[in-house]
C-alpha cells in the first residue's frame, strides 16, 4: 500500500501550477539564424555579441549530438520556443513586478526568502530577468548582481573580459546553442576582499509550454572576496518537452572562495543540459553543491579548472532518479597547476525505474605537481527496474599525484528497515529517513532553510516509493 | 611510402593489407570455417576500434606500425616435441609459433585424458560481433589449438609458450580450453619472442603482430588457474583477447603480467552465467619508454552469487602510457552478486600517464558488494624513510617498496619457479627504469 504522508502531500502542486500570461514578445518555434538576430536585435546588443552568436550558431548546427549519456532521439529543437519575453524590463522593487508574474514567484515563496536570509535576489520568468536585487549595504561596497544583459550593458569591461572565456561557444553542442541564443541569467562582481555575508539566490522559473531557457550566469569573484551563491528552479508539468539549457562560468581570482549551490526541481518534462565550470585561479577555493531531483533527464557534470597554484576544488553532486528519470551527472576537476587539491563527492538514488548515473574525469596535467585529489561516489538502488551506472574517468600525468578513488552501489537493507520499523516508522518513513541520512553529505552543506527545502524534496520523491 | 619510414596513421586505425576476402578465402581452405570468418570480417570493417562509448571514444594504436606485415600461413599439422622440452614439474607443453604448434603431454596429462588438436574451423569465436580485434581474430585467424580436459584432473601445470613471429609478421592464433564438470587444471601461459634484430627477413619495416585468443569454457564446478607472463620484445604489437564462459559453481583464478610488447591492446571477458560461480583476477602491468597498454576487464554477474574479485596493478616509467579499464554489469539476473574491481597505479617517471576508468552498470539491487576502487600515487617517502632508517640505500627502498607492491600477483602464480623469474624480471625492469628516471634527473639538473 502506498503511504503518503499528509505533512507533505501538498508541496508538489506548490511548483506544478502555470500562468496563462501574454508574451510581450516571442520568437517563432524552430531555430534559424533569423531567430539568433531577433534574439540580440531585440536585446539591442553590441555588434560583437551578435558576432559571438550566429558564431555559436553555426557551431551548434555543425556539432553532431551527443551519442553517450541520456536518450536525446527525442529532443526536437524546431518545437522550442527560443525566446519568450514576459515583462518590459528587470525591476529592482518587487512592487514594479508585473502582478501575474508576481504572483508566481509569491506562491514560490521568493520575496519571503529574501527578506530572511538573503543578501540578494534574482528571479528570471521563461527567457527574462524580471526582478534583481541586492542588499544596500552590498551595493555600497560594489558588490553587482543583475541579470546578465543588463550587465554586458552596465559592466561591458568585466563582462567582455570574462564572458565566454571558461566555456567557449564550442565547447560543446548545448554550450553553443546557450551562446546563440542566451538571455537571463546572473551577472554578478564582486570586488576584491569584499565578503558576501548571505547568499546571493536566483530563481529561475520555465512558465511555457515547449519553451526554452537559456540562461548565462557570469560570475566574477576578485582577489580575496568571497560569496555564496544559490540557484532553485522550477517548471509547471506540461507533458511537452520543455529545454533547459544553461551555462554558467564562474571565476574565481586569487585567493578567493566561491560555492554555488544549485537545487533543481524541474518538472519531469524538461531536458536539464548544462555546462557548467568554473576557474579557480592561485589559492581560490571553488565549490559546486549540487542536487538534481526533477527533470527527465539532467547532463550536468560541474567543472573546475584549478589553474593556480594551491587552488582548492570541493564537488558535491547528488542525484535522485524516478519514474521516467534519467540524472546523467557528475564532475570534473582538472588539476593544471602545482599543489592544488580537489575532492569530488557524488551520491545518487535511483527508484520506480529510474537511471542515476556519476559520470567523472579528474586529470592532473603534465606540471601539475603535489596534487592531491579524492573521489568518492556511492549510488542505492531502491527496486529492480531501476539502475545505477559509474563512469569516472582518472588521467594522471604526475608522478607525485596522490590520487583515490572509491565507489560502491548498494540498496537498503533489510536490517535497517527492520531496525527503524521497531521503532514505530512505517516502512516508508524508515525509507526516507535512510535516504535523507545517504544524502546528509549535500544536506549539511546548506543553509538551513534550504535543507530543509530539500528534505522536503525528497520526501515527496520518496512518497509512494514503497507500495 | 618507402619501407625505411612507417606512414603516420589515425589514432584507431590498424593498417592492415592482408584483411580482405582473397585472404579469407586462402585460411579458409586451409583451416575452415569460411562462414564465420566472412561475418567477423563484416564486423572488422564496420565497428569502431573502441565500441564501448561508455568512457572514451578513442584507442591509440598509432604505434601499430603494421603497414607492409604478412599474414603468416603455419604449418597445420600438430607436431609432436621431443620429452627433454618438457620443463620439469609440468603436465604438458604446448607451443604456438610461427613454426606450427608443437605438443608434449607428460604421463599425467595422458593419464587424464587431455587433448590437444586443431580447433575445428568453423568454431565461431564469440565477441567478433562486438569488438573490433576480436573480429580481426576472428577473420583472419591463421592458428587455433583446443585443449580439452573433459574429466579427470592434472595437478601440474600445462604449459602454454607462445612465441611472437619475426618483424613484418603476424600470428593470429586462437586457443580454446574446454574443462568439463569438476574438473581442475592449472595453466601457464608464457608469451615471448625475439626482438626485431633477430631474425627478420621480410625486409620490412612493419612489426611483428602476434594477436591470441583465450577461449576458455568451464564446465560446472570446473576450477582452473590460469597464469600468463608476458615478455615479448618491446617492438611488438600484442593483441590479447581472453573470453571465460563459466559453468555453475565454476571457479577462475588469472594471473597475469604484463611488461613487454611496444603496443598491448587487451580485452578481457568475463561471463559469469552459472550461478555460484568465481572469477579472481590479479594483473600487473609494468611499462617503461614508449611502451602503451590498453588493457579492459568485462565482468558479466548475469548467475546469481557470483563473485567477482579484481584488481589490477600498473607501474608506468619512461614515457609509458597504460588505459587500464572496467566494466562490470550486473543485470537484474544476478542477485546476491559480489564484485570488486580495483584499479591501482604508480608512476616513476614524470612523463608516463595512468588513466583509470573502473565502471560499474548495475541493474540489480540486490547485492552483496558492487564495488570498486582505484588509486594512483607516488612511492611513500614515509616508506623510503622507514627502510632507510632500516640501513638500506635509498635505491634497495625503492626497489623493495615496489616490489612489495606488485607481491599480491606475484605470489598468485601457481609454480613458484615461475614466480621466481617473474621477481627477477621485474626487479631488472624496475632497475633499468630508475637508472632512466636518474639519468633524466641528471641532465635536467
Amino acid at each position: 500500500m502506498t503511504v503518503v504522508n499528509p505533512n507533505v502531500r501538498d508541496e508538489r502542486e506548490q511548483y506544478a501550477f502555470h500562468d496563462d500570461i501574454t508574451y510581450l514578445r516571442e520568437t517563432k518555434a524552430g531555430l534559424t539564424e533569423a531567430t539568433v538576430r531577433e534574439i540580440s536585435e531585440t536585446k539591442d546588443e553590441p555588434a560583437w555579441m551578435l558576432e559571438y552568436r550566429l558564431r555559436a550558431y553555426k557551431h551548434f548546427e555543425a556539432r553532431a549530438m551527443p551519442h553517450w549519456g541520456g536518450d536525446l532521439t527525442k529532443l526536437d529543437f524546431s518545437k522550442i520556443v527560443y525566446y519568450r519575453k514576459p515583462s518590459e524590463r528587470e525591476e529592482k522593487s518587487w512592487d514594479d513586478v508585473p502582478d501575474q508574474i508576481k504572483k508566481t514567484f509569491e506562491r514560490l515563496g521568493i520575496p519571503e526568502a529574501e527578506r530572511k536570509f538573503l543578501a540578494g535576489v534574482g528571479a528570471q520568468y521563461d527567457s527574462e530577468v524580471v526582478y534583481h536585487s541586492v542588499r544596500e549595504d552590498l551595493q555600497k561596497l560594489g558588490v553587482v548582481f543583475m541579470g546578465t544583459d543588463q550587465g554586458m550593458k552596465e559592466y561591458p569591461e568585466i563582462f567582455k573580459k570574462y564572458f565566454g572565456t571558461v566555456i567557449p561557444a564550442e565547447d560543446n553542442k548545448f554550450a553553443a546553442l546557450n551562446s546563440a541564443v542566451w538571455s537571463g541569467g546572473s551577472f554578478v562582481y564582486v570586488p576584491k576582499g569584499v565578503e558576501v555575508p548571505l547568499p546571493l539566490q536566483a530563481y529561475f522559473r520555465i512558465n511555457g509550454q515547449n519553451t526554452g531557457q537559456f540562461e548565462r550566469t557570469l560570475i566574477v569573484v576578485d582577489e580575496g572576496a568571497s560569496l555564496h551563491y544559490i540557484e532553485g528552479c522550477t517548471a509547471p508539468n506540461w507533458a511537452t518537452d520543455s529545454l533547459h539549457v544553461a551555462v554558467v562560468e564562474v571565476i574565481a581570482l586569487p585567493g578567493s572562495k566561491v560555492r554555488y549551490t544549485t537545487i533543481q526541481n524541474w518538472s519531469n518534462d524538461v531536458y536539464n543540459l548544462v555546462t557548467k565550470r568554473a576557474h579557480a585561479h592561485a589559492g581560490a577555493t571553488v565549490e559546486w553543491i549540487d542536487a538534481n531531483t526533477g527533470a527527465q533527464l539532467t547532463m550536468k557534470y560541474p567543472g573546475i579548472y584549478l589553474l593556480g597554484e594551491k587552488a582548492h576544488a570541493e564537488i558535491v553532486s547528488v542525484a535522485v532518479a524516478s519514474k521516467g528519470q534519467r540524472q546523467d551527472t557528475g564532475a570534473k576537476a582538472i588539476h593544471l597547476a602545482p599543489n592544488t587539491t580537489s575532492r569530488i563527492v557524488g551520491k545518487s538514488v535511483c527508484k520506480d525505474g529510474g537511471v542515476a548515473t556519476y559520470r567523472g574525469t579528474v586529470k592532473v596535467a603534465p606540471g601539475a605537481t603535489g596534487v592531491t585529489t579524492s573521489v568518492r561516489c556511492d549510488a542505492l538502488i531502491l527496486d529492480e527496474g531501476s539502475r545505477s551506472e559509474t563512469y569516472p574517468y582518472i588521467d594522471i600525468q604526475e608522478d607525485d599525484t596522490s590520487m583515490s578513488h572509491e565507489a560502491t552501489v548498494g540498496r537498503v537493507s533489510d536490517d535497517q528497515i527492520f531496525y527503524l520499523m521497531s521503532r514505530g516508522m512505517t516502512e516508508n518513513e524508515a525509507t526516507n529517513l535512510i535516504v535523507q541520512g545517504f544524502l546528509e553529505v549535500f544536506t549539511k552543506e546548506l543553509p538551513m532553510e534550504y535543507a530543509l527545502e530539500f528534505n522536503r524534496l525528497i520526501r515527496l520523491e520518496m512518497e509512494g516509493a514503497l507500495g | 611510402m618507402s619501407a625505411a619510414t612507417p606512414a603516420r596513421h589515425g589514432v584507431g586505425d590498424l593498417p592492415l593489407s592482408w584483411v580482405n576476402e582473397e585472404e579469407l578465402k586462402r585460411l579458409d581452405d586451409a583451416l575452415g570455417g569460411a562462414s564465420p570468418r566472412a561475418d567477423a570480417l563484416k564486423a572488422f570493417s564496420s565497428l569502431p576500434t573502441e565500441a564501448n562509448l561508455l568512457f572514451t571514444g578513442y584507442v591509440d594504436l598509432r604505434a601499430a606500425d603494421l603497414e607492409g606485415s604478412t599474414l603468416l600461413a603455419p604449418p597445420l599439422a600438430i607436431s609432436e616435441l621431443p620429452a627433454s622440452e618438457l620443463p620439469a614439474g609440468a603436465a604438458a607443453l604446448i607451443s604456438i609459433s610461427a613454426r606450427g604448434v608443437g605438443i608434449h603431454l607428460g604421463a599425467e596429462a595422458r593419464a587424464a585424458g587431455l587433448t590437444v588438436g586443431p580447433l575445428p574451423g568453423g568454431t565461431p569465436l564469440a565477441g567478433a560481433e562486438s569488438d573490433r580485434m576480436t573480429a580481426l581474430i576472428g577473420a583472419c585467424w591463421n592458428s587455433g589449438t583446443e585443449i580439452s580436459l573433459l574429466s579427470g584432473s592434472i595437478t601440474a601445470p600445462i604449459i602454454i609458450r607462445i612465441e611472437s613471429p619475426a618483424q613484418g609478421e603476424a600470428l593470429l592464433a586462437r586457443i580454446a580450453v574446454k574443462l568439463g564438470e569438476n574438473v581442475s587444471a592449472t595453466i601457464s601461459e608464457e608469451v615471448a619472442g625475439r626482438s626485431a634484430d633477430s631474425g627478420s627477413t621480410s625486409g620490412t619495416t612493419a612489426r611483428a603482430l602476434l594477436a591470441t585468443t583465450s577461449e576458455v569454457t568451464l564446465g560446472k564446478g570446473a576450477k582452473l588457474r590460469l597464469a600468463s607472463i608476458q615478455e615479448l620484445p618491446e617492438d611488438v604489437v600484442y593483441l590479447p583477447v581472453r573470453r571465460h564462459e563459466f559453468g555453475a559453481n565454476s571457479e577462475l583464478q588469472i594471473a597475469a603480467a604484463q611488461i613487454g610488447a611496444r603496443l598491448v591492446r587487451g580485452r578481457i571477458d568475463h561471463q559469469l552465467t552459472g550461478n555460484g560461480s568465481k572469477v579472481r583476477q590479479v594483473e600487473v602491468v609494468f611499462a617503461g619508454a614508449d611502451q602503451l597498454h590498453d588493457l579492459t576487464t568485462y565482468s558479466l554477474h548475469a548467475g546469481e552469487k557470483t563473485v567477482g574479485d579484481l584488481l589490477a596493478k600498473g607501474i608506468f616509467a619512461g614515457k609509458a602510457r597504460g588505459f587500464v579499464k572496467g566494466v562490470t554489469t550486473i543485470p537484474r539476473s544476478g542477485r546476491g552478486t559480489n564484485s570488486y574491481l580495483g584499479e591501482f597505479g604508480m608512476l616513476l617517471s614524470k612523463t608516463a600517464r595512468s588513466v583509470a576508468i573502473p565502471s560499474l552498470w548495475i541493474d540489480q539491487p540486490d547485492c552483496e558488494r558492487a564495488a570498486h576502487g582505484s588509486s594512483v600515487g607516488p612511492i611513500d617517502p614515509n616508506q623510503i624513510f622507514y627502510l632507510r632508517a632500516r640501513g638500506l640505500t635509498e635505491a634497495e627502498a625503492r626497489r623493495t617498496i615496489v616490489m612489495g607492491y606488485l607481491e599480491p600477483v606475484v605470489a598468485a602464480l601457481p609454480l613458484e619457479e615461475e614466480a621466481d623469474r617473474l621477481r627477477e624480471v621485474l626487479a631488472a625492469k624496475l632497475d633499468a627504469a630508475f637508472a632512466a628516471q636518474l639519468a633524466a634527473a641528471a641532465t635536467a639538473a
